[in-house]
């Protein structure tokens, strides 16, 4: 299926996106917003939005203002969060009346979290490596505003993420009850990497088959 | 007899040095985002030029409004360049 590439209306401007559809017209959706550091295009976040389209799940990725406008410091929550509530609007609009689910890498994962504790219409998150604190802050995590939260949640963690330690990350499950599914990636880092010399896009595209049986169970 | 390795007692040690922070300059203020400057004691990764801002070095801490998480430590001049490539540098007021 062809990728349609399109201009999303935010706050702060237009921005990219990009829909992978599934070939089912009728299947469910994904948004999922880029991580801190690299736009929508990255490899890791193309290898995802491919791979899922390929298992039944439609995939919209989109840059948030900043990362559209070439800035390196991340939005304001406000603008971010309008930016994910646009993007979940132009994926609904190609889903007809679908479930579209929300998502992301990192960065792009904790603000789709934070659109939704603000009414943001999606059917349940997949978190591409949350990022539950900052490396070696494990005792500041940023996890309060998940706990309001009443729809399916999916972890997908590398064990050694330094955004993630392990016991931190199980006391949040274990608080999220039925809402959290957990998938651990033994010895896997943050971006989902065992070496350096990883391809990205195959390491996005090895989330895929977990995220699209989550949204299948959901939907 | 040997002296006993005497220690001063707690309340007579000096306390550490407050860390020095104060406001940005103001052509550092942009719509969005809250500027401190400080001189930080640990080493960070400045996201405008990729290099490390050094322990003790004065440098601005950016944080986007409402997240503090993704609270960045930059150097001065490549905040300044950040803001200049987004044409939100503001020009010094013509002086009479």
């Amino acid at each position: 299926m062809p990728e349609e590439r399109f201009r999303i209306e935010t706050a702060k401007g237009d921005v990219s996106g990009a829909w992978t559809p599934a070939p089912d017209p009728a299947a469910p959706a994904i948004v999922v917003g880029h991580g801190a550091g690299a736009g929508m295009d990255h490899p890791f976040m193309v290898g995802f939005c491919r791979a899922v389209a390929g298992q039944g799940v439609s995939a919209l990725r989109f840059n948030f203002p900043y990362m559209e406008a070439g800035r390196r410091s991340p939005d304001s929550a406000a603008n971010a969060i309008g930016a994910f509530r646009a993007a979940v609007d132009a994926a609904a609009v190609r889903t007809g009346d679908r479930p579209v689910f929300g998502g992301g890498k990192s960065y792009g994962g904790r603000m789709a979290s934070m659109a939704a504790a603000e009414g943001a219409p999606v059917a349940g998150l997949v978190f591409l490596g949350y990022p539950l604190h900052a490396p070696g802050k494990p005792d500041q995590l940023r996890a309060e505003h998940l706990f309001g939260l009443e729809i399916p949640m999916l972890f997908l963690q590398g064990t050694k993420d330094p955004f993630a330690d392990p016991g931190r990350l199980q006391g949040v499950l274990a608080k999220l009850g039925a809402w959290a599914t957990y998938v651990p990636f033994e010895g896997a880092g943050h971006s989902f990497e065992r070496s350096r010399k990883d391809d990205q896009r195959e390491n996005g595209a090895a989330l895929a088959p977990h995220a699209s049986a989550f949204v299948r169970d959901h939907t | 007899m040997p002296r006993k390795n005497r220690r001063a007692p707690l309340e007579y040690l000096p306390s550490p040095a407050p860390r020095p922070r104060s406001a940005a300059p103001a052509w550092a203020e942009v719509a969005g985002y809250e500027v401190r400057q400080v001189a930080g004691d640990k080493p960070y990764r400045c996201p405008g030029c990729d290099h490390m801002v050094r322990p003790g070095l004065w440098h601005l801490v950016v944080v986007p409004d409402g997240d503090p998480d993704e609270r960045r430590h930059w150097h001065v001049d490549c905040w300044k360049k950040e803001l200049r490539r987004q044409g939100l540098l503001r020009r010094s007021e013509p002086e009479f």
